[in-house]
This record gives structure tokens, sequence and C-alpha cells, in this order.
């Protein structure tokens, strides 16, 4: 049985005057029908950039792919054309991001945003289109559906806007939803609703999910498997629960025990040193090896390929055996 | 009580809403924060939370008397901060200094970082040029900062570094309290242990007291001793640390305890999803603010405010239940 | 293929910020403004009957090539260019501090204080940019003359053009103003007990260095054109006086035969405006820290 999305060995640079910024430098991963993928990583390690190639919504000019396989539904998306890809996006593939203040157009009401996507995938008109639109405001649960159509962005709270773009995305029932931070904007409380909403989403339609994130605990709410990002690579990736308990690259080990908990009260946290490396200027070798506490002479001349450490469970780093 | 570095006196701000094309006038008042009391001792971590919109950060602002109270007294060892004179407000200036969320936008772009550290000494008088030239010496190595960094320009920093920088900034004229707003949520997870670990070093190291805010629940436990957590407006709960997270007795912060997302998927929790949103604090319901998505709200929340119920020395409850 | 790809992409982003020939440009002018009396081949009020209206390449009896030819006194058009040069830099350097400077203190000012200071500052601005400048212009040169203090500042166009121009500052350098202070070095420069003066001189006013500059480049070439019209409209500026504006004005009547008389100082014009917004553009990106740092 093959995955519903599988990105193979996936590239994209960023061509900067100063040089090139490898933002994806062979990635690979692959999701199934209905389940959830988190990619977890810092600021500027990559992650938005995967999602934006599986969608070639690149930055122009500068970014593009230059190696590799995203095949979607078998199709390699890589190979399409702008005009093919516009009858995946938003159909098959959709998105939501971060900042609804920004991802919603402030000019257009919520009837006409939602709506757009009926109109372009599934030429809508009129009555039938409106009721599409309610019948996708409510599956995001939007209170008083029929009376919020007219309503304005700025007109609702943080957290109804991100339903908003839920119901967008969700709306020509798409089999894989890219969600980008959907949840940093919001409060603790909103965001407990919000996740609560999307699994009971995808339990209904089974939808499949790739969430991108910085935040281990949405990850430890919502995923199935993870993958975790450092400087454009994958140095790890596994079962959610595997990863937790048995994380085995440096890099996740120090993100695991750098977090402050709820539940205990701590002297002192374990930091990792230093900052995130300049993706125009990496370092020879393993990435991670200028922070690592267990950096060896190898990590400083070779990146270590992906090895099998235990079952589902893959590792970039010579610590592990092969 | 003689401990006691500040206190907040029922201190109250109400922004005017305006309409009116030619002549203005408000129309009503956003009550941002509306009558609050706590004190700070000397030497701890007072840690005040909330979701956007309570109030938090107004709070610090009219202590930074960066903002104008409508109504109470914040006094500062004994005196009240709204009627000092001028050499009195110069000594406040100098014992309250304060660490910012975005160090991009907290530090000034055109200033070197030697003259943003000496900024506060230059304004205090009282300091040559060479003392004042050892100080920033003494700041930065006392941030982590090499001792060459003085003449560079911010953006030649990481975030992590940056935010080095604004904290020897705040170190400078020896303040007494210093005010932390949000101070590492802008940073990248991995540098976050980093900023938490300096911070709570230097406090120790100087005797320091804070004043911290933040919205994620894990950060406020490690960095405080005492929390209060806030509700559109209003404290509704103050207490210590551990006292507080093991045993909330406020329904709103049990809520949002529970809603905070465990960072293991093997933590257990019970989880309490709030209903509803935040209501708008230009029209907050009646009574208890927090009935409308109070699980355990009775008759009276809604028409009585509650009071307040000092429960133990160092705890205290704004709530019927108590 | 894909080397084809990248160099293609540098030059796209770099063709607009090359300031080379722009900036050539701009310094011949203020070669040939400074130096005009040593590069003219002759003075640029000397007549001479028999050399009227001839055409760019004519040598006179006496053995002088008038390059660009001459116009209907006779006089050297090469040469009035050279000197025009000297006018038209004067009044944009005079009208542009003049300008800037009001209009960076007003907007500064106003941005900062906010409230009752700058709606009484943003209503004398809006006066300011409603006043039509030929009307004034045209005032001034009834009630005072057309007057040129050491032969070189034409004092009626320096302040009618200056008068005319700080508004434009004045409203950028609020707007820059209003931003800038929302930044968190703004509050805490205030919790480090900086005063208004401090904290508009030593942390806004840098910050909206960068808009200045570029306002002042742009500019320059706005009161080039301005002066120009000013002149040609035969106000502000002695007949005689060798200005590119008023050259233009000479040749229109006989644009059709005589072409040169116009065109030339008109090319002039247009090249050093031209230069100058290039300029500005480019000294806009390189102090922009920001950018900088890409």
């Amino acid at each position: 049985m093959s995955a519903l999305l599988d990105v193979q060995n996936l590239k994209t640079y960023y061509f900067a005057r100063r040089g090139v910024v490898k933002a994806v430098d062979g990635v690979s991963f692959s999701i199934d029908q209905g389940e959830t993928l988190g990619l977890v990583g810092e600021s500027g390690c990559g992650k938005t950039m995967t999602c934006h190639s599986i969608l070639k919504l690149l930055p122009k000019p500068g970014g593009r792919i230059v190696e590799g396989q995203v095949l979607f539904e078998g199709e390699d998306l890589v190979l399409k054309t702008e005009r093919q890809m516009r009858r995946i996006r938003g159909a098959k593939i959709s998105m939501i991001l971060q900042d609804s203040m920004t991802s919603l157009n402030p000019a257009y009401t919520i009837e006409n945003q939602v709506g757009e996507v009926f109109a372009i995938h599934q030429k809508l008109k009129g009555r039938a289109l409106k009721e599409k639109v309610i019948e996708a405001l409510k599956l995001v649960k939007i209170p008083a559906a029929e009376t919020r159509l007219r309503a304005f962005p700025h007109q609702m709270s943080g957290g109804m806007r991100q339903r908003v773009a839920g119901a967008i995305a969700l709306g020509a029932k798409p089999s894989l939803i890219i969600a980008d931070e959907p949840t940093t904007a919001l409060d603790v409380t909103i965001q407990a609703q919000y996740l609560n909403l999307l699994k009971e989403i995808q339990a209904e339609t089974g939808v499949a999910m790739m969430f991108v994130t910085h935040d281990l605990g949405v990850v430890a709410r919502m995923c199935d498997k993870v993958a975790v990002m450092y400087a454009g690579r994958i140095v790890e990736k596994a079962e959610m629960k595997d990863l937790f308990r048995h994380p085995r690259h440096p890099y996740t080990i120090g993100l695991l025990a750098c977090l402050p908990k709820m539940d205990a009260e701590l002297d002192k946290l374990v930091s990792i040193p230093g900052q995130p490396p300049d993706l125009g200027a990496l370092p020879d070798g393993c990435h991670f090896a200028p922070r690592c506490p267990e950096c060896m002479e190898i990590c400083k001349q070779k990146y270590p390929e992906e090895r099998l450490a235990r079952d589902e469970h893959y590792v970039s780093c010579w610590l592990v055996e092969k | 009580m003689n401990d006691t570095i500040l206190e907040v006196k029922g201190i109250t701000k109400h922004y005017p809403i305006v309409a009116g094309v030619v002549r203005t006038k408000p129309i009503g008042w956003v009550k941002a924060v509306d009558g609050i009391e706590f004190s700070i001792r000397k030497g701890e971590t007072f840690g005040l939370v909330g979701e956007s919109g309570c109030g938090k950060t107004t709070t610090t602002k009219l202590i930074l008397l960066l903002e104008e109270a409508t109504e109470g007294a914040i006094m500062f060892r004994g005196t009240d901060v709204f009627s000092i004179g001028r050499s009195g407000l110069r000594e406040y200036r100098r014992a309250v200094q304060a660490v910012f969320q975005d160090p991009f936008s907290s530090l000034n772009p055109r200033m070197k970082v030697r003259d943003i550290i000496e900024e506060p000494l230059v304004t205090l008088h009282g300091f040559s040029k060479k003392q004042r030239e050892e100080r920033i010496a003494e700041c930065l190595d006392q941030v982590g900062l090499p001792p060459g960094s003085g003449s560079n320009y911010p953006h030649e920093f990481s975030g992590g570094q940056r935010q080095r920088i604004a904290v020897a900034r705040a170190l400078a004229p020896n303040p007494d309290l210093i005010i932390l707003d949000e101070p590492v949520s802008a940073l990248d997870v991995s540098v976050r242990a980093q900023i938490m670990n300096l911070l709570k070093e230097l406090q120790d190291r100087f005797g320091l007291t804070y004043l911290m805010i933040a919205h994620d629940l894990a950060v406020v436990r490690y960095m405080s001793t005492r929390i209060g957590v806030m509700y559109l407006g209003k404290l509704v709960e103050t207490g210590r640390s551990e006292d507080l997270f093991n045993d909330p007795l406020h329904p709103y912060t049990e809520a949002l305890l529970s809603a905070a997302l465990p960072t293991h998927p093997d933590t257990s929790r019970n989880e309490i999803v709030l209903t509803g949103e935040v209501p708008s604090p230009v029209d907050p319901p009646s009574g208890c603010r927090f009935h409308p998505r109070c699980p355990k709200a009775m008759d009276i929340c809604s028409h009585i405010e509650p009071v307040l119920a000092r429960m133990e020395p160092d705890r205290e409850v704004v709530c019927h239940l108590w | 293929m894909f080397r084809i790809g990248i160099n293609k992409l540098a030059l796209i982003r770099k063709f607009p910020v090359n300031p080379g020939i722009p900036l050539l440009i701009v310094l011949l002018c203020i070669v040939m403004a400074i130096f005009a009396p040593y590069i003219a081949p002759e003075s640029p009020t000397k007549q001479s009957l028999p050399n009227q209206f001839q055409e760019p390449g004519y040598v006179d009896k006496d053995g002088t090539k008038h390059y660009l030819g001459t116009d209907k006194f006779g006089r050297d058009n090469l040469s009035r260019i050279i000197y025009g040069a000297r006018i038209s830099l004067v009044v944009a350097v005079l009208t542009i501090i003049i300008a800037a400077f009001i209009g960076t203190l007003l907007g500064l000012v106003a941005g900062y204080y906010g409230g009752w200071v700058d709606s009484l500052l943003m209503r004398i601005t809006d006066v300011g940019l409603a006043l039509p400048l030929i009307l004034v212009a045209l005032v001034l040169a009834v009630v005072y003359g057309a007057e040129l203090i050491a032969d070189l500042i034409p004092i009626n166009v320096v302040l009618v053009i200056g008068l005319l121009l700080w508004p434009r500052f004045a409203r950028q350098i609020r707007g820059e103003t209003l931003a800038i202070k929302e930044q968190d070095y703004i509050a805490l420069a205030r919790v480090a007990g900086c005063s208004p003066m401090r904290i508009m001189i030593k942390h806004i006013f840098p910050n909206v260095i960068p808009t200045l500059l570029v306002l002042c480049t742009l500019n320059v070439g706005y009161v080039i054109l301005l002066e120009a019209s000013l002149s040609f409209l035969g106000v502000g500026v002695p007949p005689e006086t060798p200005t590119w504006g008023l050259m233009v004005s000479d040749g229109k009547g006989v644009i059709a035969t005589y072409w040169w008389i116009s065109l030339f100082p008109g090319l002039a014009i247009m090249f050093l405006v031209l230069s100058l917004n290039f300029f500005g553009d480019w000294v806009r990106d390189k102090l922009d820290p920001k950018l900088r740092q890409v």
C-alpha cells in the first residue's frame, strides 16, 4: 500500500544575492491516509519551506526545488505545471496558517472567502454556494453560522477567525491539510478548543494532517508520527510516543530536556548551548555538531546518513550504530 | 511587610473608545485593568499569567509609567510613584528596568550595543565616561556576551543574543526590580532555556526582584516564586507557585492549567476545555466576570461580584466557591 | 542550466541599485556648477548679433566653435547650460536644507507628541500643501521683484519652493515617527528616564534618516523641475540669468526651426533629475540596516 504523501529526498534552495540558502536539504518523509505527522523544528530550520515546496508556493524569484520527488496519490507534484497545481491546491491539499489576521483578507466577508473554494473548484453559484458555505462553517463549529456570513474578519475573535481559516481549508474536502503553526497565535484555552476540533474533524472526515510546529506539547497531543528537523534536514523521525520515550538524536534529547515542566519544580533547566546555524553558512559535517554535547571527530567531517535505530525509528547521528 | 518592594493598590486603566467624525467623544470604555492589587517582595519572582487581553501587559505599562493610571496607586518602597518629585522619579527610573518580548523591536537598530547598554547610565548622570565604560564591560560579561560585542549593531546578533543585550541594558543601572514581559516567548525553543537560566542566575547573584509576564505556564512555573492569575482585567487568584499549580482554587486557574499541553504524551491530566471565548473588556459580564464560561457557576455568580478571600497567608482567591 | 538561473536572478535584483552612471551625472553637474568660469568656452551673457541662431557645431569668425549652437542673442548655448547648473544646484541645495529642517522638526514633534499638537501642526501642513505655487511665486515676484543675492541665489525662488516643500517632509517624517514611536526601544528609552527631547534626537531621528535622505534626493529632482518651471514663467530670476528653465522658455517660440535652444537645457534637466531619482533609491537601499543584512 502506498502512502498518501511521500516526499523523497526533497531539496529546496533559495538563491540570494549573497549565496545559496539550503533551506530544505534532502528531506524524506511520508504520510498515510488519515494520519497526522508532526514536523518539529525551530524558526528558520526549513519547515515552512518544506510545506511551501509541497504546494509549490515558493518565494519568487529565488526559491526553487532542486532535487527530489513529492509523490501525492502516486503522482509527482514537482513535475506538475502551475496550472495543474492550481487544481490540487485547496481541493486536494490545503493549508491553515498561523496568523488568521493576515491569512484572511480584511476586505471580504466570511461568505466570500469561504465561498471562493467552492466557486473555483466546484463551480458553484448562488443558493447552492451559500448552503455549502454554511455547511463548511458548521463543520468547524462556528456558532450561529448563518449570521456570520456577512461578517468581516476583524469583527471576529482570533479563535473564530482561525476556525474560518479551517473552514476554508476543509471546504473542498481535501485529503491532506498542512497546518503551519495553526495554534501559535491563540490563547491557551482557545488552543485546547481548536486542537480538539481538528481531532474531531479528522475522525469524521479521515483527512490526513501535517502539523508544522515548534511546540512539542501540540505534537504530543495531536500526532501519530513525528519528524524533527534541524538546519534543513530531518534528524530523527519515529512514531510519536516512541520518540518522546526513547529520543536518540542529541538534538531531540536536548529539545525535550530544555522545556520547563508544568508538573515539577526544577532548579535548573538543561540547555542546548549556542544558536541555530545560519542556513546560508552551514558547518561541515553534522549541522548540529557545534552545539552537540557528544560531538565526535567524525561528526565535524561527514554528515551522518539516516539509519534505523529500531522499528520505524530513523536517526541521522553517528552515535547510532547502523 | 518591610521586604515589600512594590505594591500595586487598586490600579485601574480604562481606555476611551471614541466615535464621531468632527467632534470625537468617548462612547464607552475598555476596562483593560480593573482594580487589581498585589505586592512584590524583595528577591522573588512574581509571575502574572492570563490570556491575551486580560490586562497583564497594561499592568506592566502602568508600573513602568508608560501609561497613566485611571485610578489607584503604585507604592515603591512605601512612596506613591504617581506623586513623587523629579529626583524621586529619577531614582524610580534607575530602580525599575524592563526586558520586553521582542528582541528585534526592543533594541534601536541605529545604536551600537555599547550605546544601548549605556543609555540608562547617561540619563542617570553622576557617572563618569570611564565608569560607564567599565559598567558596560561588566554587564556584557554578566550576560555572557564577548567583550568586543559593544561596538556591533543589534542586527549582527541572533534573537537569543539580542535578548542577552536587552538583559545587559536592564542590569546596567543596578536596578532593584526588573519587569520581564514575555522574555522568552519570541525565542527559539533551544535558546529559551539559556535565557531563563541566565535570568535565574543573575537573580541569585544580585538579589534581583522580577515581575514576569508570560502566557506559557511551564515557563511561569519554572521562573516564579509566586503567581497571580488574571482574567479580564481582574486578578482572580494569587499564591505560591507550587501551591497554585498543585491545587488551583479558582475554576479559571484550574481550566487554564488543564488546557496547557503537557510536553510528554505519557503525562496524564484531566482536561477541562472551556467553552466560549473571552468576553470583550468593553462590556464585561455582570457579577463574576468568569461566570459565563465557568463550569462551576452558581446562581449568585451572575449578579454578585465575589470578594477577595484570603485562604492562607500567601493565598488569595476571588470566587464565590471560597 | 542551473548556473544560468543564479546569474539571471542576481542580475535582475542588481539592476536598479547600480549607482555608477547616475552618480557620475550628478557629479558632473556639481563640477560644472563650481568650475563654470573655467570650463565654459565663453561668457554666458556675451551677445553677438552675427552669431544669432547658429546651429550646433557652428564656428564663428573668431574661430570659436559653438558645440551646442547659439540663441537669439548669439550667446553660446553650451556656456549657458554650464552656468545654468549653478542656479539649479544652488536653488536645490538651499531649498532642500530649509524644507528638510522645518519639515523634520515639525514632523518629529507632531508624531511624537500626538494629540492637539499633532492636529495643529498637520492642519498647518495641509495649508502648506494647498498653496498654489505659481500664484505665490507671482505675488512674491511682483512685491519684491526678481532679485539675485550675490549673483547666485534667486531668493524669491528659494523661499517659494522652500515654503512649498516643507510640508512634504513634515508629513512623511511624522508618519515614520508614528511607526517608530510604537517600537519597544522607545518604551525602554522612557523606562531608562530619557527626556522627550533626547528620545526624539537620539532614538527617533537616526531612524528617520534613511527616509529623510531619500526624500531629499527625490525632491532635489522636483525642486530643479520647479525652479525650471518658475524660470520658464519668468518669475523670480532676472531675464538675462542663465538657468535651464529660462533657456527652455527662450527657445519655445522658435522650437520648430531652432530646436537646439530648448532641447539641450531640457535634456540637462531630464538627465539630472533622473540621475537623482536613481541615486535616491540607491541611497535608501544602502542605508537600511535591515536590507544590508540580506
